[in-house]
Formats: structure tokens, C-alpha cells, sequence
């Protein structure tokens, strides 16, 4: 296992791939008018384009998660913008922000990720059906989303019958299945083994380099290291930007 | 969108179907809840239906599988019938004389078998019930006995041959199967002894079975077994009576040829009522049918239905209330997985979805296994009647009953779960998904709505409980009932704020309820409801008995014993008032025995009715104003036009109101009633005078004034005459007797004989119940008399307020206890940081207990509450109807305190010391996710 190093100079030529997701001087307090307000997020702004793996590293309590989850729309700023596939969600409802995660946005969750009352083909369907898509027709596009991580002999399993590796692959199927480009990990990595845990980076990456972009939260180097870009929070606020460092 | 709905639904259905199969604990409680009521409720219809007969059940069991029709007289005038025969009246109104039809079976028999068809030809058959001419050995036998050749051609399967053979002769009959299961076997002689004719020995040569027999004891024989050819051919055609015993007589056609519709008109003109297979089978078009059962069917008021709907809601609400505990925690475990649907882009509808189905699954697979499991308990049941003498023809299973229950099921669950969809759709996805719990303060918009829908009812019900609109009364009360169930997780948040002042358990499970509102705001509502209906019930049946004990007279003093002739007399003995006083005097402490004498006419053919006449210029009191500013005032037509009427509201001033007849009496018989507390009026009847507790029928002249009319027989020698006799009044004070009462020696003078028709005996010691059981079951059988003790008032409704006492409690633990079980299992958290901070082992289960007191204890004490509200508003339903006879008291609220203190406060501590007693006290450490 070799590590490739990236440089932590910008590009001399603009990037012009598409945007995927962007944070512009996005912020979150929580009790917002209360005695107390806690700023979870404060004035971050980032950009993920086509085909960019960009790892977020901070301690507890830094707002790791929180940016993951305005990323995706489960949560909205209090102020600044985030616009998500050329969206911007500040102003869009709750109705609109769950249309965008069934098309644009999949997360990828440490662990429980999957609906174990459904099997792994049921679980990477949900988001096309909740959208609308034929039952036969989302069929046989988690099959292709299955097929593409790896487990398509996992078609019918449920999730019990599979390993935290097996689950997480899966999940990451739902969360690039059909249209869907951008996805979000919460430390998808955290419960499973190292070797696992590597694997699935290496899905992940596989994934985003064929044509798909991610926000990675990790507590972990080694993994961060597979992302083009690592961002460190600290206290709600972006404090450095550094290349990413890939195992080849 | 309808095709994307579809998806989705199917999406949440295939969740749901997989989510109830792996939780089968929890989905079980919600099942049970919903379910039960439908597996009652089919079978109720399936025992319903099957007790209902149609006319096709009519001809199966009237006429067997051949036989055309049956014939039966019904007047002697022409009629006219429904096509099923069910209904009939007389076809000319006012009808002709009916002396000009058939006076005997035979004539009738004569009248109408030319009018059927010239093929066919008629089997007579007559039955009569004997229960005191027919024995067994030295044993009397009540069966019905039937003459019917039943092996004629053409009647087949009427009566099948189970064993031996048909009787032959005179002197053999076959029995039904019935009575052949009661012992009675083939070779086996009986003797029928009808009055008057002679003695008959019968050997059972056979036994047979049909639906006609209607499960009944009967012996069977040829026309001749039981009756003389002369006494059948006298007998009167129609039902009637022969011997003390009810007869019937039918006429079968039998033969190849249908009898029409034309058939049967024509039959009815000669006063015969038909049932015909054919005009069953093919009923004739409506236009020629002249009389129709529909055009006399009332139609139910839409008042009852009204309030019939109202209380089905109510119990449906219930059911929804003791379901929403289980779907509310199974909502909040599922969070999530409904965290993870959110996250992958399912919005709060989808949500929504997904909990209803959940529930709505459970309802379908719940209420259609538990209908196909009532269908079956109906069919066992049925079995189980059918081998104790009930006779049911089939077994009806009507599906779209079964489809209405499943239906109304379903909805009760979906209803059920409106409420935890709602929240669940709500959900804080972040939180959710990182599993910490989080804390919404109570939403004012639900409880302030409640609070108005308990202030609307309750107002509609108090200002129309006396407006005799009891659909709107009971709208009312369903609506504050909605009400308080809406506003009980607010008043579960504003009882935890008493927390601070308690200890450590009580404090922990009024705090956990009110943070868990979604599980314990069903359980307490469900509490609440049920305390209040059974508090309401439990108020107005203690206004009834209050209104009972009040209202109630004895016949006599108490532990007089009467026994009488003519009342309590029966068919299968003599009666013999010597034979009764001996058996009295050897069984009880008898002490005084008084005959008494009650009057007939003394000529034959003539009835004779006494009426004491109202005093020339008696004026009728006005009517009391009733309560509630309603009064009825006295309209000139309202008063009797002659004086021999009551005042209006007032009772009959007739002859004294005693159960045995007419009271005559020389004041022997008055002492015994009184037990010796009126010896003046004693003293009054053995001077020869009248004596009345109603001193308004005293004339000036100081006597009574009696109309005596003489009825005749005949018509002939009506007559009536007024006889005055001396009279004094008597207040009988709490006594029965309200009336006259007339002296021995004025019979004669009334033209009147006196019999003595029974006697009255007061005892030296009380008489218990088992006793006068004992004692009756000897007079019936030995002397064909039964007797009555005066006991006072007692309380009917005792067994009726336990058995409210004992539901109210039932329907309270389940509720108390689903939300206990369920908060135990999702406190196992707490409990384990509890035991990480050094909790002793009696912390969990006084935590259950307190968590139990909270939840039945709130439901309790506001139930008891609005059920006193509520119970008073039905008392008051009732006054109107009691204040229309000024002399009966009026209602009263009346607050059963012991058993309203069970429901508020013994059910609450039982729950608790239950829980208590069944909750394991091992605290063990569990995983805290997210925290």
C-alpha cells in the first residue's frame, strides 16, 4: 500500500467541473434568540464539484455534522446559503428539501444505516419510489447501483444477514442511485474494521471518480487521506484547507 | 400523482407488512385491542342472522321438501296476506261477522280443500303442548303432542325416520330425537290422560328428526292417537286450546300441482291463511299483492339513530384510546428507521404513510383473522344452543357484515394512529438519527381546543337534557368526552408540574409521563373514558334505584306470606289451598294464616265491575308545575267527561290495588297484611263499612258511591246500578294498598259471591330466600299453588353496579398497564443510570407503580368527575317523564360514593399495587444511544 501525495497548492488552471454543492458563508445557531445560543456552524463556505471527495476532520462539537446535515437539507442556516446541485435550499420547504435528497443528495450513516425491515434491493429502491419511480423500474436501477459497489449478490438479503461492510456498501448504492449525484458520509467508516473500513473508502472513492461527489466527516486520517481535499472545523468555523493524500 | 401515491403506498405497505412481523410483541397489543370487539361483533351477527328466518327457512321447516303448501285458519272472515303468509288482516274493515265462518277444523277443512288445486289433496295435522295429562312411569312428561300421518305421499322431509318404524296404529307414536336424547327409548309405553276422555297407553315405536320438530320434546302419532275422532272433529279450527294445553292445526297440500298466488287469494276469502312453496320461490309483482308488511314497518326515529351513532363513536373512540398507547411507542421506536426515510428523502406525509399503514396492516390481518374467528365462536355457540332445546334452522353467515366489521376495524386502527402519524411525521430527523431524545413542550392549540369542545358539550348536554332532545344531550356529553381526551396531554404537563413537590418515584413518572406525552396521554384518556362511562352509569343506576326504593309499596307487612289460587296456578296440577296451608304450616314458622275471599259473580255469564263515582262537584287539582319551568295544564277534554275517571296524573280511586283481586274482608285478612297496624279500619270492615285510602271517594253522605255494572255473555242483561255503602278513610301510609277495601257482608248486596281464592300467613321467624325456593318447588309439584313473601324493598341493581365496577376497573388496567409495560420498556435507559448511581433494586418497581398511579390515577379522579357530570345530565333526562304522574317522585341525583371512590380511587391503587407486585426489581445496564 503506497500513500499518493497531493499538493496543498491550488490549481494553477481553474476547475471546471460543475459544482456540485456549495456553502457560502453558511452558519447555524441553535436557540437562536435564547439566553444561550450555541453556534454549531459559524460562516463556513466550501465547494464540491463533479468527481471531488472532500473530507471533513475536526474534534467533537466542532460542527462536523451539522454542515453535513445543511448539506443535505436536513437542517437549514440561520444564515449564509447552501446550494445543492444549483438549489439553493435556504428557501425551499420541507416538502422541496426531501424532494432534493430523493434526487440529488444520499447520505451514508456509521451505522444503522439501513431500514431493517427491507431487504438491500428495498433499501437502495426507497428513494425512486418515494419519488414516484415504478416499482419495476427502481428495481432495476438498485440493481445497477448494487451492482456498481460490489453486492449485487446481496440483492435480497436483509440487513441482518449482512456484515457492517456489506451494509455500508449497500448503503452507499442508496445514496448514488439513479440521478442522484452528491453523497454525504457521516463516519461510514467509524463502526467497522480497519480493513473494512478501507474497502469502503475505496468504494467511496471509486464512486466520486465516476462522476459522483462527496462530503466525508471522519475522525480518521488514514481515510481522509482518500479525499481530494481535507477541511478542519474547529468551534463552528472552517480553520484550514489542506490536499487530500490518496492510497493507491 | 395518483400512480406516485401508489408507488409510495406500496413502498410504506411492504415496510409496514415486514415492520409488523418483526415487532410481533408490540403489533399483538394493538391487534388484541382492535380485534376483540370485531370477534364479538361477528359472532353476534352470525347468531343474529342465524335467529333470523326468511321465508325460505319458513317453508324448510313448515312444509319439509315436498309438500306445496300449508293452510291455516286464521278468521272466519276473507283476508288478505303477505306472500310469505307472515302477515295478514282482515280484508274488509270494519271486518264482517266473523260467527259466519267454519266453526270446527272439520268444516273449515270442508271450505277450503275445493279451492286447490284438483291434483292435490290436504294431511291434516294438529298438535297440543300437555304438560299435565302425559306420563312417564309414575312421572309427568311435558312434551307436544302431534297427530300427523307423516308417511302420506308428499311429505317428504318434514319428519325423517331416525330409528325403529312409523307408527302403525292407535297406541304407537314415535318420538323426536330430543326427547328420545332425554331418555325416552324405543319400545318404551306412556299413558295419556286428557279430562274427559279415556285413558290412552302409547308405545314408542320410533324416533324421528326435521326441522319442524324445532328441536322440540314431541311424540308423534296417527290422527285418533291422542284425541277421539268426535272430540277432533268439535274441535275449533285455528290455534286454541284443548285440555289446559295450547293447540295448533295446519293443513298440508301435498301433490304434484304448485298452489299460485290465484290459489292462495282465493283461499284467503275463505278466512285461510297459506304458506305456498311456489309463491315463495316466484313471488307474484307487487301490483297484485294488496297487503304488504313494509307499508306497517316503523320506521326507527332518526333520534335513536342519532344517539345509537354517538355511542358508537364513543366505543370506538375507546378502542382507539387503548390502542394508542402500543402505536404511539411503536411510532417512536421506529424512529429510526423514520429518521433514516426522512434522510433519504422521504417527506413528512410519506411519514404519515408509512405509521398508518403499520397500523392499518395490523388492522386488516387483526380484524379479518378475529372475524373468521367470531364466525367460528357464533357456529360453536350456535352448536352449544342448539343442544339445549333452542332451535336454530341454519347457520347464516352474512359477509358483508364480516366485510363492515373489518372495515370499521381498519379505520379504528388508522384513527388510532392519526395522532402518533402526525407526531412521527413531525420528527426531528438530526435527533432522531443520533438517537437523543429530545422534549416538545406541549402544543396549546389541541388542549384549548379541547377545552372548548368540553365546555360546548357540556353545555349542549345540561341545556337539553331537559328540552327532550336526547341526540343532542348525548352529542353533547361525546363532546366533552373528545374533549377532555384531547386536552389530557396538557393535563398530564400541567400535573407534572406538582412534580417538584414530590418524592424521587412519583416525581421521576409524572416528569417521564409528561415528556412521553404520546404514550401517556392515550393510556390516561382511555382511563378517563372508561372511568367516566362506568361513573356515569354507576351514577344514574344508583338515581334509578333511589327512584325504585322510594316508589316501592309492599303488598303487605314484611315477611307476610301470600298464597293464591288464582295467580300462581299451573297447568300440570290441581291446586289445592288445603293441601298448600298444610305444606306451609310443616315447612315454615307460620303464625297467624288468614284466608282470604275474593269475589265472582253470583249469577253464571255475568261480569260484574265495581266503580266508585267521584262526589257531584269534585273538581281534579291542578297539575304540579314540573321542574325546569315546564308545566302542562289541564285542558277541559283532558278531564273525563264522566265521573267515573281518575283525575289525570292521579291514580285509579278503583278497587284497592291488591295483586290476589277485589279485596273483601270481615278485617281478619287486613290485620294479617298490616301485621295488626290498622285495627280501626280492622274494626271499620267488621262493622260493615267500606274502607278507602283514597277519602276524596267518600261522598258527603259519608259512604261510597258504587256504580255496578252487570255485563252479560250474551248481551242481554246489561245493567247498571249504584249501590251506596258506609264508608271511613284509611291512610295505608307506605303500603301497596291504595284503594277499597269492601266489607265481607256487603257482597250480597253488590250481587256477589265470595270464593276463597288463597291466604295470608305471617311468620314467627324471616323466611330466607332458599327457603321460599325450597318451599315453592313443593307447593308446585304437591298442591299446583305457589307463594310470594313480602321482603321490602330490595335492590335490584347490586350485581349491575359491581359488574360497572368490575368493567370500568377491567378496562382501566389494560389501558393503565399498556402504557406501564411500555414505559418500563423504554425506561430501561433511565433505569440504568439509575443503577449506575447506586438505585436500589425497589426503585424500578416503584417506579412502575408511581408510573401506573399517574396514569389511572389522573384518568380516574378527572373520570369520576365528568361521569357525576355526565350521570346528572341523564338523571335529568328522566324528570320529565316521571313528573307527568304527579304522584310518582321525581329523580334525584344521587352519588353512589362507595362505588364512585372504587372507581376514582381503588382502581388507581390497584393498578398500582399490581404493578408493584409484578414488576421485577433487577436493574440492569443497558446501552444509552447518542448520549
Amino acid at each position: 500500500m503506497s500513500v499518493e501525495a497531493r499538493s496543498t497548492e491550488p490549481a494553477a488552471l481553474p476547475d471546471r467541473r460543475p459544482v456540485l454543492l456549495s456553502l457560502n458563508d453558511a452558519a447555524r445557531v441553535h436557540g437562536e434568540g435564547t439566553a444561550v445560543p450555541v453556534r454549531a456552524l459559524n460562516g463556513v463556505s466550501l465547494e464540491v464539484r463533479v468527481g471531488e471527495l472532500v473530507a471533513v476532520m475536526g474534534p467533537s462539537g466542532s460542527g462536523k455534522s451539522t454542515l453535513l446535515h445543511l448539506a443535505g437539507g436536513l437542517d437549514t442556516p440561520t444564515s449564509g446559503d447552501v446550494v445543492v446541485d444549483g438549489v439553493s435550499i435556504a428557501g425551499l420547504s420541507v416538502k422541496a428539501r426531501a424532494a432534493l435528497r430523493r434526487r440529488s443528495v444520499g447520505y451514508v450513516f456509521q451505522d444503522l444505516n439501513l431500514v431493517p425491515a427491507l431487504t438491500a434491493a428495498e433499501n437502495v429502491m426507497l428513494p425512486r419510489e418515494l419519488d414516484g419511480v415504478g416499482t419495476r423500474q427502481a428495481r432495476l436501477e438498485a440493481r445497477e447501483a448494487l451492482r456498481e459497489v460490489g453486492v449485487e449478490d446481496l440483492f435480497d438479503r436483509f440487513p441482518e444477514e449482512m456484515s457492517g461492510g456489506q451494509q455500508q456498501r449497500v448503503a452507499i448504492a442508496r445514496a448514488l442511485v439513479g440521478p442522484r449525484r452528491l453523497v454525504l458520509a457521516d463516519e461510514p467508516t467509524g463502526a467497522l474494521d480497519s480493513l473494512t473500513g478501507e474497502a469502503i473508502m475505496k468504494v467511496l472513492r471509486a464512486r466520486v471518480d465516476e462522476g459522483a461527489a462527496g462530503l466525508l466527516v471522519t475522525h480518521d486520517a488514514q481515510h481522509a487521506a482518500w479525499a481530494d481535499r481535507v477541511v478542519f472545523l474547529r468551534d463552528g468555523k472552517m480553520v484550514e484547507s489542506a490536499a487530500g493524500s490518496r492510497i493507491s | 400523482m395518483i400512480f406516485e401515491r401508489i408507488v409510495v403506498w406500496r413502498a410504506a405497505l411492504r415496510l409496514a407488512r415486514r415492520d409488523v412481523w418483526r415487532n410481533k410483541g408490540r403489533s399483538a397489543l394493538v391487534a388484541l385491542m382492535v380485534a376483540l370487539p370485531v370477534l364479538a361483533l361477528a359472532a353476534v351477527s352470525v347468531l343474529w342472522h342465524s335467529d333470523e328466518r326468511d321465508p325460505q327457512d319458513d317453508v324448510r321447516v313448515r312444509l319439509g321438501v315436498q309438500a306445496q303448501a300449508e293452510i291455516t285458519y286464521a278468521y272466519g272472515v276473507a283476508l288478505v296476506q303477505t306472500t310469505d303468509g307472515r302477515g295478514y288482516t282482515t280484508r274488509d274493515d270494519p271486518p264482517v261477522d266473523e260467527e259466519s265462518g267454519p266453526a270446527t277444523m272439520a268444516q273449515f277443512e270442508e271450505a277450503v280443500t275445493p279451492l286447490i288445486p284438483a291434483r292435490d289433496q290436504v294431511v291434516s295435522e294438529w298438535s297440543v303442548d300437555s304438560n299435565r295429562n302425559l306420563r312417564r312411569g309414575d312421572r309427568l312428561l311435558g312434551a307436544t303432542l302431534r297427530e300427523i300421518d307423516y308417511t302420506a305421499g308428499g311429505l317428504g322431509g318434514l319428519l325423517e325416520q331416525v330409528a325403529g318404524r312409523a307408527p302403525e296404529q292407535a297406541g304407537e307414536v314415535v318420538v323426536s330425537r330430543r326427547l328420545a336424547d332425554a331418555g325416552v327409548k324405543v319400545g318404551e309405553r306412556l299413558t295419556y290422560r286428557p279430562t274427559g276422555d279415556p285413558e290412552r297407553s302409547l308405545t314408542v315405536v320410533g324416533v324421528v328428526d326435521g326441522l319442524t320438530l324445532e328441536n322440540g320434546k314431541e311424540i308423534i302419532g296417527r290422527p285418533g292417537t291422542f284425541v277421539s275422532a268426535a272430540v277432533r272433529e268439535a274441535l275449533r279450527p285455528g290455534d286454541g286450546t284443548y285440555d289446559g294445553g295450547y293447540t295448533r292445526s295446519r293443513l298440508i297440500v301435498v301433490g304434484p300441482d304448485p298452489v299460485t298466488w290465484s290459489d292462495v287469494l282465493d283461499l284467503n276469502e275463505r278466512g285461510a291463511v297459506v304458506l305456498s312453496r311456489q309463491v315463495v320461490a316466484d313471488p307474484p309483482p307487487a301490483s297484485q299483492v294488496s297487503y304488504n308488511n313494509d307499508r306497517y314497518l316503523v320506521d326507527t326515529p332518526s333520534e335513536v339513530v342519532g344517539v345509537m351513532v354517538v355511542v358508537i363513536g364513543m366505543v370506538l373512540l375507546q378502542i382507539a384510546l387503548l390502542a394508542g398507547p402500543a402505536i404511539a411507542v411503536g411510532a417512536r421506536r421506529n424512529q429510526h428507521t423514520l429518521a433514516l426515510l426522512a434522510a433519504t428523502g422521504a417527506h413528512r406525509r410519506h411519514l404519515r404513510t408509512v405509521v398508518l399503514a403499520t397500523n392499518g396492516v395490523i388492522g386488516l390481518v387483526s380484524c379479518t383473522v378475529a372475524a373468521g374467528l367470531g364466525t367460528l365462536l357464533g357456529m360453536v355457540i350456535i352448536a352449544v344452543l342448539r343442544a339445549h332445546d333452542v332451535s336454530i334452522v341454519r347457520i347464516d353467515v352474512h359477509s358483508v357484515d364480516l366485510l363492515v366489521l373489518v372495515g370499521v376495524g381498519v379505520l379504528t386502527s388508522l384513527g388510532a394512529s392519526l395522532i402518533p402519524a402526525r407526531q412521527a411525521a413531525k420528527l426531528d430527523v438530526v435527533a432522531a438519527l443520533t438517537g437523543r431524545r429530545g422534549y416538545s413542550p406541549p402544543a396549546l392549540r389541541v388542549p384549548v381546543l379541547g377545552l372548548v369542545l368540553v365546555a360546548v358539550g357540556t353545555g349542549l348536554a345540561v341545556f337539553t337534557s331537559k328540552a327532550d332532545l336526547p341526540f343532542v344531550t348525548v352529542l353533547g356529553l361525546g363532546l366533552a368526552e373528545v374533549g377532555l381526551v384531547a386536552a389530557s396531554g396538557a393535563i398530564v404537563a400541567l400535573a407534572a408540574r406538582l412534580a417538584v413537590h414530590l418524592p424521587f418515584s412519583a416525581r421521576f413518572a409524572l416528569r417521564d409521563a409528561a415528556r412521553q406525552r404520546s404514550r401517556t396521554a392515550p393510556a390516561v384518556a382511555a382511563v378517563l373514558a372508561a372511568i367516566a362511562g362506568g361513573s356515569a352509569a354507576l351514577v344514574f343506576m344508583a338515581a334509578q334505584e333511589d327512584y325504585d326504593h322510594r316508589n316501592y309499596r309492599p303488598a303487605a307487612a314484611s315477611g307476610v306470606i301470600a298464597v293464591d289460587a288464582i295467580t300462581y296456578s299451573f297447568d300440570d296440577a290441581e291446586p289445592s289451598l288445603p293441601r298448600a296451608e298444610a305444606l306451609l304450616r310443616k315447612e315454615l314458622p307460620i303464625g297467624t294464616l288468614q284466608p282470604f275471599r275474593t269475589p265472582k259473580s253470583a249469577d253464571d255469564g255475568v261480569d260484574v265491575v265495581l266503580n266508585p263515582l267521584l262526589p257531584p262537584g269534585f273538581e281534579c287539582p291542578p297539575l304540579a308545575t314540573l321542574q325546569g319551568g315546564v308545566s302542562i295544564s289541564v285542558s277541559p277534554s283532558s278531564v273525563p267527561d264522566d265521573d267515573l275517571g281518575p283525575c289525570p296524573g292521579r291514580s285509579e280511586p278503583g278497587t284497592i290495588d291488591f295483586e290476589h283481586g277485589n279485596l273483601f274482608d270481615d278485617g281478619t285478612a287486613l290485620q294479617v297484611l298490616t301485621d295488626g297496624a290498622a285495627p280501626a279500619a280492622a274494626a271499620a270492615l267488621k262493622a260493615g263499612r267500606v274502607v278507602t285510602t283514597d277519602p276524596e271517594v267518600i261522598w258527603p253522605d259519608g259512604k261510597v258511591h258504587l256504580s255496578v255494572e252487570r255485563w252479560s255473555d250474551d248481551g242481554q242483561d246489561d245493567t247498571r246500578t249504584t249501590v251506596a255503602l258506609d264508608a271511613v278513610p284509611w291512610p295505608s301510609g307506605d303500603q301497596k294498598l291504595t284503594g277499597l277495601v269492601y266489607p265481607s257482608v256487603a257482597a250480597g248486596k253488590l250481587g256477589l259471591e265470595l270464593e276463597t281464592s288463597g291466604f295470608l300467613a305471617d311468620t314467627t321467624r324471616s323466611v330466607s330466600k332458599g327457603q321460599e325456593e325450597r318451599v315453592n318447588d313443593l307447593l308446585h309439584t304437591e298442591a299446583g299453588v305457589q307463594m310470594e313473601v313480602e321482603r321490602g324493598y330490595v335492590s335490584s341493581y347490586t350485581l349491575g353496579l359491581l359488574a360497572l365496577l368490575v368493567a370500568a376497573a377491567v378496562v382501566s388496567l389494560v389501558g393503565t398497564f399498556t402504557a406501564v409495560g411500555l414505559a418500563a420498556a423504554e425506561s430501561r435507559a433511565d433505569l440504568s443510570t439509575l443503577a449506575a448511581v447506586g438505585a436500589g433494586p425497589g426503585v424500578r418497581r416503584r417506579l412502575a407503580a408511581a408510573q401506573a398511579g399517574v396514569i389511572s390515577g389522573l384518568g380516574g379522579v378527572l373520570g369520576v368527575v365528568s361521569g357525576i357530570l355526565a350521570g346528572w345530565v341523564l338523571i335529568r333526562m328522566q324528570h320529565d317523564w316521571s313528573s307527568l304522574a304527579s304522584d310518582e317522585e321525581l329523580w334525584r341525583l344521587v352519588l353512589p360514593w362507595r362505588y364512585l371512590l372504587g372507581v376514582g380511587l381503588g382502581i388507581p391503587l390497584l393498578a398500582m399495587l399490581i404493578a408493584f407486585a409484578t414488576t421485577r426489581s433487577r436493574l440492569t445496564v443497558v446501552r444509552r444511544p447518542g448520549q
